[in-house]
């Protein structure tokens, strides 16, 4: 069963076409990541799935239903973390906690005053006088305490400092570790991604690419040669992507250290030291994507 | 979860409702001293004279206050949903989304209402202190079409506040700019009493137009 | 549903404001206000003259038979109306039909009084409280009465300004004399000038609930009350009392039907005014008296009419005046083309809000057809067809103003 499926996606806006025909899925239980360059459409696709916007055409399936008309119960199962670390600001804490606690039947208050305990601040603070990081773990409080099966994670690491990420990767790790949660998450910040997606969606010129992360890690390949001359390779079958810096280029393809050696000289490009070499999942989403 | 809607909103308007109410007693109470001041200075008989056949509002200061009241609630609780766009929040609990908002409106509408009733009451008594019963009924018939002004006010304000389009926002606000100009029309007590039982039909016409701009807020919500 | 209702109330509310507001602001740019005609008898030219305004402060000054004046002798023409200007010239006293008229005799045979519509009993609001002076023979001035009455549904009730209270005693003083004379409580209408910027003070006709009519006056705080022979059949909208020191009627009796009569100093007797159209619901009307003839005017939206009468209140000679209208036809058509209808409240007739719909003339339904076919060619398929049903029932009927409320509203709505 599917947590998230999209059918013929078509959206415009202002006489943009942002996609013409998306189509995917993402398995119940599963850690998926949305990735792709600003501008895009990931964070619009974003809120089609969040149900804040009507895609032109196609559909969207959230948990069974249409995305942008999800029954209360369904919602009752979402949860949602909007860029920025949404949360009423005019509310403290406590009063954030007695909001929700009457909204969701599931409620668990232990689940949320444990993440806020963690900070060590009073009850009484209002949201509003939080920094970002103290406010994130009030927003990931009020997600968790409400046991969803769904998340959907809009730029989470926006704001914060690696300590406030890395708290709230723990408390993802466990929450998936609960089994039968699903998870869609974008983030900027792809070295935290990497150690928590299973899979990936590349959101690129209206186009996706899905793939599993260790699928992805182990087939794409980083190559580094080094050139005296100035190079431009363009993308084809073999070649994802090229960047050069000083006398060293650096080639990114889903093709083997022999194949890429082949296609090079076929270009005419003399590449000294051709080698593979360790490739992070940013050099993949730079390598795959592109810098702009 | 109707108390959890009914305490968010409290929240947000807590102390604009204290802040407009302040107001309203205030200017009950300039209303009461002016009265009483003038029935003291000047002869009891021509002050009746004025309120009853020159048609003088004694108690024409409060004429917009409900207006500003209507305003400041609705700018008190649909300010701070759209700051960040945080009325996603909203949307996104676990209830009927049009059952969220009408319990958001209710809320703001009952707290007006208690003030502008208030309000109303304290003329009443003041004009009924000094001048035959007549004219206190007058007063109430007189005040309807302000109060109800202010809650078209009210009503316009969450729906340009909730409207994401600049142009609509804009034809929306001149609607009810109208709307309001409408409620105002007259002059003297009870000018426009024969118009309201057609006139409150604007209330609920106002009302549901607010669910018009919520629904165009989560359909292009970007 | 809840969708459904909504969209339709922000497109209704948008109708509501345009129809309101844009005719009236059409009209503040495009259509010009004039004044009504002023007609008057000419005692010596024997028919009617009039000044009517063609707007910009520019006047025509005519009679009947079409001849046209200049002011000055426009004004010569009315020598009771202007007699200030013969006294000016050394040109009094006057002679009409070889009767002489000095300024003294013009003056007290003079008598003018305008009833406008909205001033009328259930015209405008008005709370039930009248002052009641008191008459003192001694003294000249008319002093405020230090109270005001109301009637009760048993009682004529005085209440003291100072004490806020009912004066007792004077409330049973009164009270009791009606009694003895037979008035049926409550009251139906009450008639009197509750000013005291008069020349003296004749109280007020009250008409009981069997429709008997009782003249009330105060005279030192004493009830001075008498039931007068009046027809109770009368079906009386309003008493106007005008006292003036002619001294030859008490005031004026308006019925429902549109009678006029007179209430004279002859012991309550009506004279009845041959005024044959007359609608107190949308008309104005002046009674002008000089020493010679008697004319009412009654002016309507389109036409002013009036009749002469001699002393005896005879008539001999009407008129009626169509309004000169300034505005252009093309003006006219324009409107009706854009405006199907009008949201009005103000009514020249009425003291307070008038609210109704006015329709345009027989270019509406052009204007209609036309914002039906921009309705059809800008009208998006997609849209389900209840929608499309729904949106063209609305312009259909309200023209351009659904037109624009779809089209600003629901432009880029989606289903």
């Amino acid at each position: 069963m599917n947590a998230i499926e999209v059918h013929n996606l078509y959206h415009q806006y202002n006489g943009r076409i942002l996609y013409a025909d998306l189509n995917f899925s993402i398995p119940e239980g599963t850690i998926c990541g949305l990735l792709g360059k600003n501008g895009q459409g990931k964070t619009t696709l974003v809120n089609i799935l969040m149900g804040f916007l009507k895609p032109t055409s196609g559909q969207c399936l959230v948990l069974g239903e249409d995305s942008h008309d999800l029954s209360p119960v369904v919602r009752s199962r979402i949860g949602l973390l909007h860029e920025g670390h949404l949360a009423y600001e005019f509310m403290t804490i406590s009063q954030t906690e007695k909001f929700y606690r009457g909204c969701y039947v599931n409620w668990d208050p232990e689940i949320f005053f444990h993440l806020i305990g963690k900070m060590g601040l009073p009850h009484d603070q209002k949201v509003a006088t939080l920094s970002c990081g103290q406010r994130s773990q009030v927003v990931l409080g009020v997600i968790m305490a409400q046991n969803p099966d769904l998340l959907i994670l809009d730029d989470y690491s926006m704001g914060l400092d690696v300590g406030y990420r890395r708290l709230f990767l723990d408390v993802l790790h466990d929450f998936a570790a609960l089994g039968g949660k699903t998870i869609l998450v974008t983030s900027h910040i792809l070295q935290d991604l990497e150690q928590l997606v299973e899979t990936m969606i590349f959101l690129d010129s209206g186009g996706i690419m899905q793939i599993g992360l260790d699928d992805f890690m182990s087939s794409f390949h980083k190559y580094v040669f080094h050139n005296a001359k100035e190079l431009k390779l363009l993308k084809d079958d073999v070649v994802s992507g090229f960047e050069q810096r000083g006398g060293q280029s650096t080639l990114y393809s889903f093709c083997d250290l022999g194949q890429v050696q082949r296609h090079l000289i076929s270009l005419g490009v003399h590449a000294e030291k051709l080698s593979k070499v360790e490739m992070t999942l940013e050099d993949g989403f730079i390598g795959l994507m592109g810098k702009y | 979860m109707l108390y959890s809607l009914l305490f968010k909103e409290w929240l947000k308007l807590k102390r604009y409702f204290a802040a407009v109410l302040l107001l309203n007693c205030g200017i009950c109470l300039e209303i009461f001293f002016n009265i009483r001041q003038q029935m003291y200075a000047e002869h009891a008989e021509m002050v009746w004279y004025q309120a009853i056949h020159i048609h003088s509002l004694l108690y024409q200061d409060i004429r917009y206050v409900p207006l500003f009241t209507g305003l400041v609630l609705a700018t008190a609780q649909f300010v701070p949903e759209m700051m960040g766009r945080r009325f996603r929040l909203s949307l996104h609990l676990p209830v009927s989304r049009s059952l969220m908002l009408f319990f958001s409106l209710l809320s703001g509408v009952m707290l007006y209402l208690i003030i502008c009733g208030s309000t109303s009451l304290c003329i009443y008594l003041t004009l009924q202190k000094y001048f035959p019963i007549e004219v206190a009924q007058s007063s109430l018939s007189t005040m309807v079409s302000w109060v109800l002004a202010g809650l078209i006010a009210y009503f316009g304000c969450a729906s340009v506040l909730l409207e994401q389009s600049w142009p609509r926002r804009v034809f929306l606000l001149l609607v009810f700019v109208t709307l309001v100009k409408m409620l105002y029309a007259g002059f003297g007590y009870g000018w426009l009493a024969p118009a309201l039982p057609a006139l409150v039909l604007l209330a609920p016409l106002a009302m549901f137009s607010v669910f018009d701009s919520a629904r165009r807020f989560q359909d292009k919500g970007v | 549903m809840i969708r459904f209702i909504s969209r339709y109330s922000g497109i209704l509310l948008a109708i509501v404001a345009m129809s309101y507001a844009f005719p009236v602001g059409f009209d503040k740019v495009f259509v010009q206000e004039i004044g009504s005609p002023l007609l008057f008898f000419s005692p010596l030219q024997k028919q009617f003259i009039y000044r009517e305004s063609l707007g910009g402060h520019r006047f025509n000054y005519m009679n009947e038979s079409g001849a046209s004046y200049n002011r000055i002798d426009f004004e010569s023409l009315l020598p009771f109306l202007y007699y200030k200007n013969l006294e000016k010239k050394n040109a009094l006293p006057v002679h009409i039909d070889g009767r002489v008229f000095s300024k003294k005799a013009i003056k007290i045979g003079r008598q003018g009084l305008g009833i406008k519509s909205r001033h009328l009993n259930n015209h405008h609001p008005q709370i039930q409280l009248y002052p009641l002076f008191s008459n003192n023979p001694e003294v000249a001035v008319i002093p405020f009465p230090e109270d005001v009455f109301r009637f009760s549904d048993t009682a004529m009730e005085f209440i003291n300004a100072d004490s806020n209270r009912i004066d007792v005693p004077l409330t049973e003083r009164f009270t009791s004399v009606l009694n003895t004379l037979g008035f049926v409580f409550p009251a139906t209408v009450i008639g009197g000038k509750t000013t005291n910027l008069k020349p003296f003070d004749e109280g007020f006709f009250v008409r009981d609930s069997d429709g008997q009519v009782f003249h009330i006056k105060r005279v030192l705080d004493q009830p001075v009350i008498v039931k007068t022979p009046i027809d109770p059949k009368l079906d009386i909208q309003d008493i106007i009392v005008s006292e003036n020191r002619r001294k030859e009627f008490y005031g004026i009796i308006i019925t429902r039907q549109g009678g006029l009569h007179l209430i004279s100093y002859d012991n309550y007797r009506l004279i009845s005014l041959p005024v044959e159209l007359y609608e107190p619901d949308r008309m104005d009307f002046t009674l002008l008296i000089n020493p010679l003839y008697t004319t009412v005017v009654s002016s309507q939206a389109k036409t002013v009419s009036a009749t002469a009468m001699d002393r005896n209140y005879q008539s001999f000679r009407t008129f009626e005046l169509e309004r000169y209208n300034p505005t252009s036809s093309l003006v006219q058509v324009s409107r009706d083309l854009l405006f199907p209808f009008q949201i009005c409240f103000d009514n020249p007739y009425r003291g307070q809000a008038d609210l109704r719909l006015q329709f345009g003339g027989v270019w509406a339904l052009f204007g209609i057809l036309l914002a039906l076919i921009v309705f059809l060619l800008t009208a998006r398929k997609k849209q389900p067809l209840s929608i499309r049903k729904g949106d063209f029932f609305l312009v259909l009927f309200t023209g351009f103003f659904g037109l624009i409320a779809i089209s600003c509203l629901t432009r880029d709505e989606s289903f």
